[in-house]
């Protein structure tokens, strides 16, 4: 399968977009750096590189935070956060580049000015890895700074089409351990030291929000994904035509097989699969625009007669057959073509 | 009548509730202004001490080298002080000192300064520092044994102690400090108290039991909360903790 490549396409949203979380760092970086700065006298402010190294390391840790969200908000309520999901690789490399200023200046901080490279003063002056409090909580944040950098380098849709949808979406799913060792990184570093209430409390309230988003999203994906069984022809019972709203569609989970996408376009049903080739976004949960079905995620589109993206692209997504009787919408579970399973 | 909104993302014009997601960027970055100012509010009040580097001048004194090289100087308030000699970086000074220099000198570097602890940055190349024929001779001071103590603390660089780095103490801290005993800086001994580390400016240098600089075999040591067990001894305006490396216990 072919793809084609074009230039970024810099929409007004993508402007708007790109511009206001960029703010949002500025914004963030700028208030911490004064508010520190403001709060002690000059001869006792903490010094500025140290300032510097907390506001990246703060941002970066907070942006994570709104990248792990997003995902599941989009599927709790999609109409508001969908158009955050849009352009959430930007945010993820800008997470990156944040996380890299920080762990640049540390290093260059703490390491540097010595005769020992400080590559090695990062990763060897500290072996207590059986200890707690003097575990070396640096080895933490190098392991998650190279899981983002993998995520960043990659985050083009080059990357996506050569490593395939499903690869490029299990690498990116590293996103997750890559939390979990930045929160590592921050309990058994800064927060051995820094013992304010709000540092432990923030930690924690952002640990059980993004656990709780995920968990709400999973069961309702759950509730959705209760698996149809075919009559004796082989034939799965959709529903009611009237049942289903004209350009969406109902989602069907057959016994084994990928979920199939059942849309109606005014009175005539058409049956594909669920997953994009894109990025496996639920095109069950897109709509039809233009007569294509379109992907909430990023707006792959594909025609439902027969699966493929409108010319000059070139994806193909499996098609069903369906069966309108009665009023009432069957779909075949055997997809029309098996070399193109998503 | 129901509006089947649907976002595409690469439309000119995607139908987006615009007024929201304006809203919403706005309120999602004042939160994270006003979050970054509780975060920034809330850190601990760093070591007071300050390092101008750029103010460079000519110390005189009388050169001393062990257990750290020392300048005994009165330059600093016309009393008669211990600065400790270091460079600007991580390293000791003491491969740089002439061999067979000894007594007054001159020398050249920016002061680093917490109260009445003081440390000299020499500044970069050979002439740093030079013979000081007319220079006062200051007299050794004596040593007063102030008995046993035991105290509980955390052992680090002198140099980040003193102003070097704010706040220059705790587990962010703990590789600078064991890349500053490896390169041979002086050590201090930051007393704990009340369970917080770095609030007093009077704490002491920490030397090994005969009164002399520890080895490396510090560094593990170094950055950690620990107990000492050792004797406190005056010497002139410096107050030391000795004690073996046998006498540390980690907590």
């Amino acid at each position: 399968m072919g793809h084609v490549y074009k230039n970024v396409q810099w929409t007004p949203f993508k402007k708007a977009y790109d511009l206001g979380f960029a703010a949002g760092v500025v914004a963030f970086i700028a208030v911490f750096v004064a508010a520190s700065l403001v709060s002690w006298p000059a001869a006792q402010t903490i010094s500025i590189p140290q300032i510097l190294i907390r506001a990246f390391g703060a941002c970066a840790f907070g942006l994570l935070h709104v990248i792990l969200l997003i995902g599941p908000l989009a599927r709790l309520a999609p109409q508001a956060f969908l158009p955050l999901l849009y352009n959430r690789r930007h945010l993820g490399v800008a997470c990156f580049v944040v996380a890299l200023a920080h762990a640049a200046l540390a290093t260059m901080w703490y390491h540097g000015f010595s005769d020992l490279n400080p590559l090695v003063s990062l990763l060897a002056s500290n072996p207590r890895y059986a200890a707690i409090n003097g575990f070396p909580f640096e080895a933490l944040g190098v392991a998650a700074l190279l899981i983002l950098f993998v995520m960043a380098a990659t985050s083009h849709d080059f990357w996506n089409a050569n490593l395939g949808p499903g690869v490029w979406k299990a690498l990116h799913m590293a996103v997750h351990p890559a939390y979990a060792l930045l929160a590592g990184h921050v309990l058994l570093g800064a927060l051995q030291t820094e013992q304010a209430p709000l540092y432990a409390g923030l930690t924690g309230a952002g640990a059980a929000l993004v656990v709780a988003a995920h968990l709400a999203a999973g069961l309702r994906q759950m509730r959705k994904d209760r698996v149809q069984e075919p009559l004796s022809d082989a034939w799965i019972r959709v529903g009611a035509l009237a049942d289903i709203e004209d350009k969406r569609a109902v989602i069907v989970t057959p016994p084994s097989g990928a979920q199939i996408a059942v849309f109606r376009d005014g009175e005539t049903v058409h049956a594909i699969s669920n997953y994009c080739r894109h990025q496996g976004g639920p095109l069950g949960e897109g709509r039809i625009i233009d007569g294509c079905v379109t992907c909430p995620w990023h707006g792959f589109q594909y025609r439902p007669e027969d699966g493929r993206s409108p010319p000059p692209y070139a994806e193909q997504v499996p098609i069903f057959r369906t069966r309108l009787e009665q009023g009432i919408v069957f779909v075949h579970p055997d997809p029309e073509f098996a070399d193109a399973r998503a | 009548m129901k509006t089947d909104r649907f976002f595409v993302g690469w439309e000119t014009a995607p139908d987006i509730n615009r007024r929201g997601f304006a809203l919403g960027a706005v309120a999602l970055t004042l939160g994270g202004a006003g979050l970054a100012a509780a975060l920034a509010r809330a850190q601990s009040l760093p070591q007071s001490g300050f390092w101008d580097q750029g103010d460079v001048r000519d110390w005189r004194g009388v050169l001393q080298r062990a257990p750290y090289p020392i300048l005994r100087t009165t330059d600093i308030d016309g009393v008669a002080r211990t600065a400790f000699l270091t460079t600007s970086g991580k390293t000791s000074v003491a491969p740089r000192l002439p061999r067979d220099l000894e007594g007054p000198v001159l020398v050249r570097a920016s002061l680093i300064r917490r109260d009445d602890a003081i440390m000299l940055a020499a500044i970069d190349g050979a002439d740093w520092i030079a013979p000081d024929p007319g220079g006062a001779r200051l007299a050794a001071p004596a040593e007063e044994d102030l008995g046993p103590v035991f105290a509980i603390g955390e052992i680090l660089d002198a140099k980040c102690w003193f102003g070097a780095m704010r706040p220059g103490f705790g587990k962010t801290h703990k590789a600078c400090a064991a890349l500053c005993a490896r390169g041979g800086l002086p050590l201090a001994f930051c007393v704990s108290r009340n369970g917080v580390c770095g609030e007093a400016s009077d704490d002491p240098l920490f030397l090994d039991a005969e009164g002399r600089a520890h080895g490396r075999a510090i560094i593990p040591y170094v950055g950690d909360p620990v107990s000492v067990e050792g004797r406190l001894v005056r010497v002139g305006d410096v107050t030391q903790l000795r004690a073996s490396l046998n006498a540390i216990r980690r907590l």
